[in-house]
């Protein structure tokens, strides 16, 4: 059902069996995993079903990017998250892979690294969250348009490895759509526009007891719970969790690592351009490795990647790194651009092969892995919000580690694709502002790492806050490492985790 | 062919290279036949790269053992081989950046010869 927030009184109390906070990926889905069982459910969604500046006004926060001796300040989040029914997934674009299985090791080459669960724990979770989202099977390395095998290209090798990406269909990643299933359930009420200021913890600083709520243009109420589930996003996860740890103190934050370790995804839309012929490879580049529908006139689409493999990495000691291509456009060649096409055209006939058709020139992506480091961190600033709560700041550092691994990646990509008299590649990332043009994908994640040590992380393998004994985490704060596949796949696999064993334990 | 048998058979023509080959018995072969006028815009920025390198293009690119006991009798033949070194100096790392471009040494040096 729905709870009518006008029949809500000041200091009124609401109780369930499972208290989730937050109605995006991770809280729907855990939501419905429970609907129509005998566990009482309380979902809280603090915006309601649609977005209002005023309910956005509240994600908002200053972030700093530091890199290379340079900040760069800017006003965030109330655009890169959506706060009302579904989350995030509101304006979703569908990118789905499983991170790879060394995402999940602990790697001597990048520290802090090493998840307290594998790939092969995780394998099914994955394999039902993609049939929630429709996708096709990833069990191969590439999308089994391309016949299962992982080699789509000569490049492929053994330097560089093809990857998939599938896109979950519009009719499927829009959360929001979950709605009436939930208000049909009996057992699930669901409460919007509520707003969590902090939940709190018993004078044992072993159990989360209530959270206090703030209704929108309406009471400030007390919500209970036998257990609850925090599963606000990467930003606000920490915030909630540092905003009740100055109620309660040592029992949200004891070992000050909340918030600390935030990644994101670098991605540089002009790391560089390649020059390739199209011809007789053109079903095996071209298409393969720019988005296009897998259906002629569905809707699903794929799209692959180049990345480094595990050996490579290891060699080079790189951080996790994908290349893609982009639409031709915008691509002007400076004169030794062209000279490099005409010599290669000379060279290798390349209008013969073409059939005297053009040469190729496309932009190419690059996306890396952030290196997780405790200065890199969701904190709490001076400044407060219209509720009085204080609001965060975001302290997101890159450095060597990132920009190193993205130009010796690229480095080798552009020799391994020269080698196959097939194309050549520029890098244009300028080696003294190698950050220079970086964005992030909106991609929180890390703020309340999962460790199996309570000194190294914040919440347990089963997601679950060390310390405290009726308080779980859902959504990509609880990564260990960041990969560098967009998380909300992976968060879902683990919301799904997360609901069967939250489900054995209330049996 | 010895090795310096083979160098002493370059020579420098009007916008190119002249190979001979000793003891093939064949006609001169101008290896940078095949490239193209702009080819000299990468020779020129390869060779603000490698500045060291200007003295003994030839050299070094016909250094490696592929060109030890050649029996090229044709352009066509030492451009097969140069393709193939290029390729290899991909694989191998042998790579130059220049101005962002990943070139070959080879052929960075081949295009330098005609700067």
């Amino acid at each position: 059902m729905l709870i009518d927030r006008a029949a809500l009184t000041p200091g009124q109390t609401l109780q369930a069996d499972l208290v989730i906070v937050g109605g995006g990926v991770a809280g729907i889905t855990l939501a419905r995993r429970f609907a129509n069982s005998k566990t009482s459910v309380l979902l809280l969604e603090g915006g309601g079903f649609s977005a209002t500046e005023r309910s956005q006004s509240l994600y908002e926060m200053e972030m700093v990017t530091r890199h290379s001796g340079m900040d760069r300040e800017e006003v965030y989040a109330t655009r890169e998250r959506l706060r009302f029914f579904g989350g995030t997934s509101n304006h979703w674009s569908g990118w789905c892979r499983p991170l790879e299985s060394w995402d999940f090791e602990e790697r001597s080459w990048v520290e802090n690294s090493g998840w307290p669960v594998g790939f092969d724990e995780l394998k099914p979770w994955y394999v039902k969250a993609q049939d929630h989202l429709g996708l096709h099977a990833f069990d191969d390395q590439v999308g089994p348009s391309q016949g299962g095998g992982k080699r789509v290209f000569d490049v492929d090798g053994a330097d560089f490895e093809s990857r998939t990406f599938h896109f979950a269909p519009e009719s499927a990643r829009r959360f929001r759509m979950h709605k009436d299933e939930l208000v049909a359930a009996p057992n699930v009420r669901l409460l919007v526009e509520a707003n969590v200021l902090r939940l709190h913890a018993d004078e044992s600083r072993s159990t989360v007891t209530h959270a206090s709520v703030q209704v929108e243009d309406g009471p400030a109420i007390t919500v209970r719970g036998t257990r609850f589930v925090l599963a606000t996003g990467g930003l606000e996860n920490p915030r909630v969790l540092l905003l009740s740890e100055e109620q309660s103190p040592g029992a949200f934050n004891r070992h000050d690592l909340v918030g600390r370790y935030f990644m994101e995804h670098p991605h540089d839309s002009t790391a560089g351009w390649l020059v390739f012929v199209r011809g007789k490879r053109r079903e095996a580049l071209e298409n393969l490795y720019m988005r296009r529908p897998r259906v002629k006139g569905s809707e699903m689409n794929e799209m692959n990647v180049w990345m480094p493999s595990r050996a490579c990495q290891e060699r080079e000691k790189l951080l996790n790194v994908t290349l893609q291509i982009r639409q031709p456009k915008r691509v002007k060649l400076d004169d030794l651009g062209k000279a490099v096409q005409t010599t290669n055209q000379a060279l290798y006939g390349w209008d013969h092969d073409a059939g005297g058709e053009q040469v190729q020139k496309v932009r190419v992506w690059t996306r890396s892995e952030n290196a997780p480091r405790a200065d890199s961190r969701v904190f709490l600033g001076d400044d407060v919000d219209r509720l009085g709560l204080r609001k965060a700041k975001i302290d997101w550092k890159l450095g060597e580690a990132e920009s190193r691994s993205i130009r010796r990646t690229f480095e080798l990509w552009a020799a391994a694709f020269a080698a196959t008299s097939r194309g050549r590649a520029r890098i244009r990332i300028d080696p003294d502002k190698p950050f220079g043009h970086t964005w992030g994908g909106a991609h929180h994640m890390g703020t309340t790492r999962m460790a199996a040590d309570p000194k190294a992380g914040v919440v347990d393998a089963d997601c679950k806050l060390h310390g405290l004994d009726n308080l779980w985490v859902g959504g990509s704060s609880v990564y260990t490492t960041s990969g560098v596949a967009n998380p909300t796949f992976t968060l879902m696999a683990l919301a799904l985790r997360l609901g069967e064993h939250l489900a054995g334990e209330i049996q | 062919m010895n090795r310096r048998a083979f160098l002493t058979g370059l020579s420098a023509v009007a916008g190119g290279v002249v190979l001979q080959l000793s003891g093939c018995g064949a006609e001169p072969i101008e290896v940078t036949q095949a490239l193209p006028a702009e080819a000299a815009v990468i020779g020129k920025a390869y060779l603000r790269v490698r500045s060291d390198e200007g003295g003994r293009l030839a050299e070094l690119i016909f250094a490696g053992d592929r060109w030890a006991g050649v029996k090229a009798r044709s352009g066509a033949d030492v451009q097969k081989l140069l393709a193939e070194q290029i390729r290899e100096d991909f694989q191998q790392g042998r790579v130059a950046e220049v101005k962002g471009w990943f070139l070959s040494e080879t052929e960075g040096r081949l295009c330098a010869l005609l700067a």
